[in-house]
């Protein structure tokens, strides 16, 4: 009996020890406190223990006590901004890990990919989990930035984290632009020279600045190395610094915004009291949260593994700009807005009305829409919360705010289509018959002919019917065929169109080399305008174990 | 069941689903590795095919053929056996390929067989001896090359190179056209298997009747000096070179007139 | 604060009972990434380097039994022919990591660090090493594959080569039988 005692008295001591340890290390929850948070229950405690995290524990001290119920209704915030961070935690991770295999040397960026790709076990899954997590990142950053705009979550008190939401907005395209760069692959090496020409395009200092970013007047070595620190080093710390500014402010001093209703509109005082109800971040948000980040990772590793693989094109060339080349589909808008030439489009006004003037001078086209009109319009974005004298809210009261902000979307939908390769870029009939079944850097239709149906041979357009055409192959040739046809479509397309007059078209295939064979589309033509005879071909060179993509 | 109650028994399903996938995936790497480093190989042979046809075939041939007495062949079974004995080296046949190519020939190492294109032999394509091809191009054409050994064929026939001084210029024409490498694109007789430009084994009585009143010396040596004056038909303008006429000495464009006015 | 031997502890709820369990999935998902972490970390070899297999040439490439071993420099390697048969030693001496040579004079391996002394095939002779050289496995593979001899990974001693001398030595860096300490 006296064991007994002794043994409960002990027992009583090591819970109180073990509960003391687990309060240091929640900053303020106990044993029983935790149960409770893990039942639903109420606090078990005076003051609400939960409370205390928040205002002890480091990690926590950044995360509001409480929301406003009306604030946490889905269709409200969409969770953008939620799932903006969540990228932005992915992208450090998956970027860290990716750091172990990849060096930052023009000989060797490539080849530590293709390493990664072949030799590290999931290598090519952090690579696509990363890509998707930095487009995913640029597109939820738009979309938050849109929401905050539509519900005019940017005025009064809350205008300077709007300012940070925006500088945000460019941390974000400097990361993912810089970034791109790093394969060293002609996707990359191109539209990160176009993207750096531009800068060089600014007055007064875009030479300095080109020469800061690029580390010598053409992108090499230096310039990889200084884009590599940008990407891993500077960008990340402003990142995180503009970031932690920013939430702050949203979750300790004002808050998330409540739908503009609640705050000034016809609403019942009942349903507003509602709106403002308090709802504990410990322990249902807390859930909800995790739930959202188990999705959010679901989500990436099924991506990744099944749906979309970041594309690796050649290796860098300096000196072969591929056809077609393309920036990233966020600065889309920026290439479409350089394939405007102000001054054309102000001589041919003038000229409308008579009068003759050279304009080119004047309006140099890549430093106004390369340079100037994006600073405007970055200005404008940044100013919106003081250019916005409309004190409302709500949708309804502010028509013409919202009808400016959709306008501008349109306009950059608009912009985006027009900066696709090929948009307003004229390229011979020809070229762009070759270049569409087998472009430069890509797959196309041609090499994904599975390679026993490339049977060699010589066909002719409009002579070779596109039918039957491996009559002793077991299973045909149906890949080929197509291509074929599509082939002869386009040729014939061309011819009926004028472009391609006296037209001969073949497509010869040749046994190389083992597992090798080559592939020459060629197209014969007379010259519209001088009549003389003109050819184009190309050389593909295909193996049976290519793979597909 | 409440809201939370949902997300949290959700919750724990997104996870084990992770976790599943996760595994799943991680059993099948090993596969898709393997399959990533065959399509790369495969991709190396491609990218190498297309740089060997741009910057090798002109004296190597579009098949490796070579060019007898000029360029020796690299589709061939030599190469692969007894080569790198033949020249004493210790390593790799790939890293010999890729050290012939990087830093070319100054002079021929079997003159007797293939003198090469003068002074260099070779000339060095790499970039760090002042080439225009960057190292890993280097590494992909000598990938392709590896690739013949499948098939090599016998070791070609050798071809004596004619010595150029003689009193025939006929004889002189020959040498003549096996130092300047017409070979790598004119089939002519057994002396030369080139497909890029017209079969020249019969030239000279061709030569004689092609244009209405223009002999055959006049027909061969506007041939050579001005190669878009008459296209063959089925073949291309603007591929001979133009530049014979500054390349060749006024007695050697003679001697290969006599050569080639010969075949008949 | 309650006395806890006088209040009930409630039965687990439903909502407690999911969390747990989303708990421990969140644990089993936390290893599993753990997992993918340490296999994308972990160096993988590709053969020819050290730390993979490298290809020492073939059986007629051997020098006589008793002769002056090969040398394979990039890989840290000997090998030697001994009356016994042939042994892949790494060329790092089990003292404190020099590289050691072979002196043809004396007929041994001899540390230029602090002068250990080791036989043609690995054996401890004098000096201040604790062990006999390390051994790497061999395997002698013929043109079609076929594995013609292997050195028994538990001893590492000397194998015999087989006849055929087109078959080709292989030596796994990566598996290496420490030498064994001497008394």
């Amino acid at each position: 009996m006296l064991n007994s005692a002794k043994l409960q008295d002990f027992k009583k001591k090591a819970y109180q020890a073990l509960d003391n340890r687990v309060r240091i290390i929640t900053a303020g929850m106990g044993l029983n406190e935790l149960r409770a948070v893990l039942r639903g229950d109420p606090p078990t405690e005076k003051p609400n223990p939960r409370y205390k995290v928040h205002t002890t524990s480091f990690l926590f001290h950044i995360r509001p006590r409480y929301y406003e119920k009306a604030s946490t209704i889905f269709t409200h915030t969409f969770r953008l901004g939620f799932f903006t961070a969540f990228f932005f935690f992915v992208e450090i991770f998956t970027g860290l890990i990716l750091m172990i295999f990849y060096t930052p040397s023009p000989e060797k960026a490539y080849d530590s990919i293709l390493n990664l790709m072949s030799n590290v076990p999931f290598g090519q899954m952090m690579r696509d989990i990363h890509r998707i997590g930095a487009e995913g990142m640029v597109a939820f950053t738009v979309l938050h930035m849109l929401r905050t705009y539509l519900t005019g979550s940017y005025k009064k008190e809350r205008s300077f984290t709007w300012l940070t939401g925006v500088v945000l907005l460019l941390i974000t395209l400097l990361l993912s632009f810089s970034g791109y760069l790093l394969p060293w692959d002609q996707l990359a090496y191109w539209a990160v020279t176009i993207g750096t020409s531009m800068v060089e395009a600014a007055p007064l200092f875009g030479n300095e600045v080109n020469l800061l970013l690029r580390g010598a007047p053409d992108i090499a070595a230096d310039g990889l190395l200084r884009f590599y620190l940008i990407h891993v080093v500077l960008a990340p710390l402003a990142a995180i610094l503009v970031i932690s500014i920013h939430y702050y402010k949203v979750s300790r001093e004002h808050g998330i915004s409540l739908p503009a209703k609640y705050e000034e509109g016809n609403v019942p005082p009942e349903a507003k009291k509602e709106a403002r109800q308090r709802i504990d971040f410990i322990p249902d948000l807390l859930t909800h949260e995790v739930f959202l980040t188990a999705l959010g990772l679901l989500a990436l590793v099924v991506g990744a593994a099944y749906i979309y693989h970041a594309p690796l094109e050649n290796v860098a060339n300096p000196l072969q700009t591929p056809l077609d080349t393309k920036a990233p589909w966020y600065f889309l808008w920026l290439q479409g807005m350089l394939k405007i030439d102000p001054a054309a489009i102000f001589e041919s006004l003038f000229a409308r009305v008579g009068i003759e003037i050279e304009l080119s001078y004047l309006l140099n086209s890549k430093q106004i829409m390369g340079i100037v009109l994006p600073t405007i319009l970055f200005g404008l974005l940044f100013a919106v919360p003081y250019l916005d004298r409309n004190p409302h809210r709500s949708l309804f009261k502010r028509p013409i705010a919202v009808s400016i902000g959709l306008f501008f979307v349109l306009v950059l939908v608009m912009l985006t289509y027009m900066g696709q390769p090929g948009y307003g870029i004229e390229t011979p009939a020809a070229t762009r018959i070759i270049q569409d079944l087998a472009p430069e850097e890509g797959e196309g239709p041609l090499r994904e002919i599975p390679f026993d149906q490339l049977q060699p041979g010589v066909y002719e357009v409009n002579i070779t019917r596109a039918e039957k055409l491996c009559p002793e192959l077991d299973f045909g040739c149906p890949a080929l065929e197509e291509v074929f046809a599509e082939y002869t479509r386009r040729i014939n397309q061309a011819a009926e169109e004028g472009k391609l007059p006296n037209v001969q078209a073949v497509m010869v295939i040749e046994d190389w080399q083992k597992d090798l064979r080559k592939v020459t589309p060629r197209i014969i033509w007379s010259d519209p305008v001088t009549g003389e005879t003109k050819t184009y071909e190309r050389h593909i060179f295909l193996h049976r174990n290519r793979g597909g993509d | 069941m409440s809201r939370v109650q949902v997300e949290i028994a959700l919750g724990f399903l997104l996870v084990m689903a992770t976790s599943i996938i996760l595994l799943v995936y991680g059993f099948n790497e090993p596969n898709r590795m393997e399959a990533f480093a065959m399509a790369q190989e495969a991709h190396a042979i491609e990218v190498g095919a297309a740089l060997y046809e741009s910057n090798c075939s002109g004296c190597h041939g579009l098949q490796g053929q070579g060019v007898p007495g000029l360029c020796p062949p690299l589709n061939d079974r030599h190469l692969f056996t007894d080569r790198l004995k033949e020249v004493g080296w210790s390593g790799a046949l790939e890293d010999y390929i890729v050290a012939t190519i990087s830093s070319g020939r100054v002079v021929s190492t079997r003159p007797d067989q293939y003198v090469g294109g003068g002074r260099p032999a070779m000339p060095a394509w790499s970039e760090k001896y002042g080439g225009p091809l960057r190292e890993d191009q280097i590494r992909y054409i000598a990938r392709y090359v590896m690739n013949w050994e499948a098939t090599a064929l016998q070791q070609v026939e050798l071809i004596e190179i004619v010595s150029p001084v003689s009193d025939d210029p006929v004889v002189r024409g020959q040498a003549v056209y096996q130092k300047n490498g017409c070979g790598g694109c004119h089939t002519l007789g057994a002396l030369s298997a080139g497909v890029v430009g017209p079969n020249l084994t019969q030239i000279g009585a061709v030569a004689e009747t092609r244009k209405e009143g223009v002999s055959a010396e006049d027909y061969l040596r506007e041939s050579i000096l001005n190669p878009n004056a008459y296209i063959v038909e089925g073949f291309q303008p603007d591929i001979m070179p133009k530049n014979y006429g500054d390349l060749l000495t006024p007695e050697d464009l003679d001697d290969l007139i006599a050569f080639l006015a010969a075949q008949k | 604060m309650a006395d806890e031997a006088s209040t009930k502890k409630p039965k687990i709820n439903r909502r407690e009972f999911l969390n747990l369990a989303w708990l421990a999935s969140l644990g089993f998902l936390t290893l599993n990434l753990g997992g993918v972490t340490y296999l994308f970390s972990l160096p993988r070899f590709k053969e020819g380097e050290f730390g993979g297999v490298f290809t020492a040439g073939r059986v007629s490439d051997l020098p006589k039994p008793g002769e002056a071993p090969l040398n394979f420099p990039k890989v840290k390697l000997w090998i030697s022919h001994t009356e016994r048969g042939v042994a892949a030693i790494y060329k790092v001496c089990t003292h404190l990591g020099c590289l050691y040579n072979w002196n043809s004079q004396e007929g041994k391996f001899i540390c230029p660090c602090h002068g250990s002394q080791f036989q043609l095939d690995g054996e401890y002779i004098r000096g201040p090493a604790p062990r006999s050289l390390d051994r790497f496995v061999i395997q002698v593979v013929a043109e079609d594959g076929t594995v013609l001899a292997e050195t028994d990974p538990a001893t590492g001693d000397p194998v015999p080569p087989p006849d055929d001398p087109n078959a080709v030595i292989k030596v796994d860096t990566g598996r290496k039988v420490v030498g064994k300490t001497h008394s």
